[in-house]
């Protein structure tokens, strides 16, 4: 007979994890209210489906590695492996498709709802598909580290990477975001 | 043969990604619109959203995973919606959503304080504090409500609710969070005069 769900027990063990998160978070709004270009609408835009996309490759990423490691046809060493090869490149392939389909939406907002110049949307458009692609390198090299890691502790995947890459998808997503606007301008 | 592997992966993946990037586009436009009454009324609010997003994420997450478990297991009874075991989880992850904004409202007032030259008041830290546990209690409420029933609804059909419900959840959610963000900081403001 399993254990019936006790309120005090789910307060008490999830509040360290939240609260960690809420702090890593914060900082990302630190980062996001004080070096964003003051009154851009468009780059307060991005940041929803730059953090989610990001976080959805990391965590598919994620969810497939650790199963693979669990089948044991992945083995947890950083080398040249043919079925981790084949993960890694399908998330690079998912990131540039995905970014540059809702960049070019982004080009069409900034072009059409916001008469921007056609410079400037071509900017935007650029600003959002690079700062996604640098996203998803990002996160690909931390889930794949803190997955090998993980298993290699003897922690099953499954319960630590998610946290970690959704978490670390936001803030990272956000400092790809301000890297991209400082570097591209506009 | 590792090329076709590659594209099997992308084809199954792509539309759902796709899916999310466009509901978040909506997401990402509420959050723009917002930008105005944030920057002129309440500084302090955009240091708050990526937190308060990823708490929604968490809690609900978890209690999407909870939800599967328990059904699997047999703990919670799917003929029976509104069972007590239902109920615990559902009142837990209120509990949590309350107390855990109360923190982010609390650190985002020091934030403000520390590195943006506002000057501490008691109406800055209550008009934080209550935009975050608004924000994050209409999110958690009505984000549960939805694990709840995807997930029991899912269940009843044969489908395996851990697949099911965790991609519903991160589709509305965000969406939903932001609304309830630009809902929270309205009420708010009006309660304290500002509009």
């Amino acid at each position: 007979m399993p254990a019936r769900y006790d309120f005090r027990k789910i307060i008490s063990e999830s509040y360290g994890v939240l609260l960690v998160a809420a702090v890593i978070g914060l900082a990302a709004g630190y980062l996001l209210e004080n070096h964003l270009p003051r009154h851009v609408a468009i780059f307060l835009m991005m940041v929803p489906p730059l953090n989610s996309m990001g976080g959805n490759i990391g965590s598919v990423l994620a969810a497939r590695l650790s199963s693979a490691l669990h089948l044991g046809v992945v083995t947890p060493d950083f080398q040249r492996q043919r079925v981790l090869g084949i993960n890694i490149t399908a998330s690079g392939v998912l990131g540039i498709i995905s970014f540059f389909v809702i960049g070019a939406s982004f080009f069409f907002i900034e072009y059409l709802v916001f008469s921007g110049a056609l410079m400037t949307s071509f900017k935007i458009m650029l600003i959002f598909f690079s700062a996604g692609l640098l996203l998803t390198v990002i996160l690909i090299g931390v889930t794949v580290t803190s997955t090998f890691i993980s298993y290699k502790r003897g922690i099953d995947p499954d319960n630590v990477v998610m946290p970690i890459v959704t978490t670390l998808g936001d803030i990272g997503g956000i400092a790809s975001l301000i890297i991209l606007i400082h570097l591209i301008g506009v | 043969m590792a090329r076709n592997r590659v594209k099997k992966i992308v084809r199954q993946v792509l539309p759902i990604l796709l899916l999310t990037g466009f509901f978040n586009l909506g997401a990402g436009s509420l959050l723009g619109g917002m930008e105005e009454q944030m920057g002129k009324y309440l500084a302090g609010t955009l240091v708050m959203v990526p937190p308060l997003m990823a708490l929604k994420g968490n809690i609900t997450g978890t209690l999407a995973s909870r939800l599967g478990s328990g059904l699997h297991q047999g703990l919670i009874n799917s003929g029976n919606i509104l069972n007590k075991e239902v109920k615990t989880n559902v009142y837990a992850a209120i509990a949590l959503s309350v107390i855990t904004a109360v923190t982010i409202g609390t650190i985002a007032t020091l934030i403000t304080v520390m590195f943006t030259g506002t000057l501490f008041s008691l109406s800055l830290l209550a008009q934080l504090v209550g935009v975050a546990v608004i924000a994050a209690t209409l999110s958690v409420i009505l984000l549960s409500l939805i694990a709840v029933a995807v997930s029991i609804l899912s269940y009843r059909r044969g489908w395996d609710p851990d697949n099911i419900t965790s991609p519903v959840l991160t589709t509305l959610g965000d969406i939903l969070s932001i609304g309830s963000l630009y809902l929270a900081l309205m009420v708010v403001l009006k309660i304290a005069g500002k509009i």
